[in-house]
């Protein structure tokens, strides 16, 4: 078979292949399937062994975030927030914990709530939250992320915080150079007196803590690493990496959602113009379907919010 | 056109997937939960069309469960790159 018989055999349907393109056939897609879950668990694998090589960078800086924040504030009719320093070391020590234990949540895996970074920092509060973000170009983009949550924008549109600190660390998660974003919101009681009298009301976003003492959890001595750099002292990350997993994935995935797609409109095409009369699915289906997911998988952007 | 209210089903709840898929912007599980659900739909709709077509065959269902699981795998392995 030579390269043009090769060719129309893989991509048009013709008597070699059962008068469908060899490349729709249940076997080829699950080879496509096969290749691409395997593509997947090498760069997982190459992000173990070779960390920091491939990542993420971003340009975010805490007093954007904050001046956005309180221009949402503002536009709502709340009163602006102001810079606390303590909040800030509150939210360092968090986005340090969470790269030093690996994980991505209000909550450690050790069972550590955001609350008590705030009672290490001696930062005694009557509200508190916290906002969640990572990966993500800007300044503005991330704020946007938080509006478009129900649960983030009542975090940041809540009358009765007072305070705000805010901490852009990078570092490396999972073997990914990541930007952290971490957001606290605190309203401190008014006096010492009133500390011991008042219940502390505490929301993380997405869920609502409710009011019950914290329990006592053992303290973990946070291991400095080398690899985090707090963005606020620098503004944007040191060097770019040279590759993001998440483009690399984007562009296969869009590469073979593009190949199906264009398989399927060839196939319906010719199908039709030649008349040929077989038991299959539709074509126009599948068309349908394919591109409704390669609009999404385009439409899929780097970050998360918690 | 035959079988249009057919199309504009599949159409229908492709278009509300993906509305959901956009407003649940950057909240992966759900995302991840919209992108399953419509794999099943569609499989759904395959086999209740070629029913009523009555030319259902067990290998154009599977054809439909291959299209949806090679789509649907990798938009949520690319969900869970972010």
């Amino acid at each position: 078979m030579n390269l043009s018989d090769w060719v129309k055999h893989f991509f048009t349907p013709h008597h070699t292949n059962n008068c469908r393109a060899r490349i729709l056939h249940p076997s080829v897609l699950s080879l496509f399937v096969a290749l691409f879950l395997l593509g997947q668990f090498a760069l997982n694998f190459y992000l173990l062994v070779s960390p920091s090589v491939l990542g993420f960078a971003s340009n975010i800086t805490p007093e954007r975030v904050i001046e956005i924040t309180n221009q949402k504030r503002a536009e709502n009719g709340l009163a602006p927030l102001s810079l606390n320093d303590a909040l800030s070391e509150v939210a360092q020590r968090k986005a340090g914990d969470m790269f030093a234990f690996n994980y991505w949540a209000h909550v450690s895996p050790s069972g550590r709530t955001p609350w008590s970074f705030f009672r290490e920092a001696g930062y005694h509060y009557v509200y508190a939250g916290e906002n969640l973000a990572k990966d993500f170009m800007n300044s503005e983009s991330v704020v946007e992320a938080w509006m478009n949550s129900p649960s983030h924008r009542d975090n940041i549109l809540n009358g009765n915080y007072k305070e705000i600190g805010l901490s852009v660390v990078n570092g490396t998660l999972n073997g990914v150079e990541t930007t952290l974003v971490v957001q606290l919101f605190g309203t401190p009681t008014p006096s010492p007196t009133a500390q011991t009298q008042t219940t502390p009301k505490v929301a993380l976003a997405p869920m609502t803590i409710t009011p019950t003492p914290i329990p006592e959890i053992e303290q973990k001595e946070i291991t400095p690493l080398s690899n985090i750099v707090l963005a606020q002292d620098k503004g944007e990350v040191d060097s770019p990496p040279l590759l993001s997993p998440f483009m690399l994935t984007k562009t296969i995935a869009i590469f073979l959602l593009g190949l199906i797609l264009g398989a399927l409109a060839l196939d319906a095409a010719l199908v039709w113009q030649r008349r040929i009369v077989r038991l299959s699915g539709k074509n126009l289906a599948h068309l349908i379907f394919i591109a409704a997911l390669l609009l999404s998988a385009i439409l899929t952007t780097p970050g998360a919010i918690l | 056109m035959k079988d249009l209210k057919h199309y504009l089903s599949l159409l229908a709840f492709l278009s509300i997937g993906f509305g959901l898929f956009w407003i649940f912007n950057f909240n992966r599980q759900i995302q991840i939960l919209i992108t399953i659900c419509l794999g099943f739909a569609y499989v759904i709709w395959g086999v209740v069309h070629h029913g009523l077509k009555k030319d259902f065959h067990w290998r154009i269902l599977w054809e439909y469960v291959i299209v949806a699981f090679v789509a649907c795998i990798i938009v949520i392995f690319l969900l869970l790159r972010t």
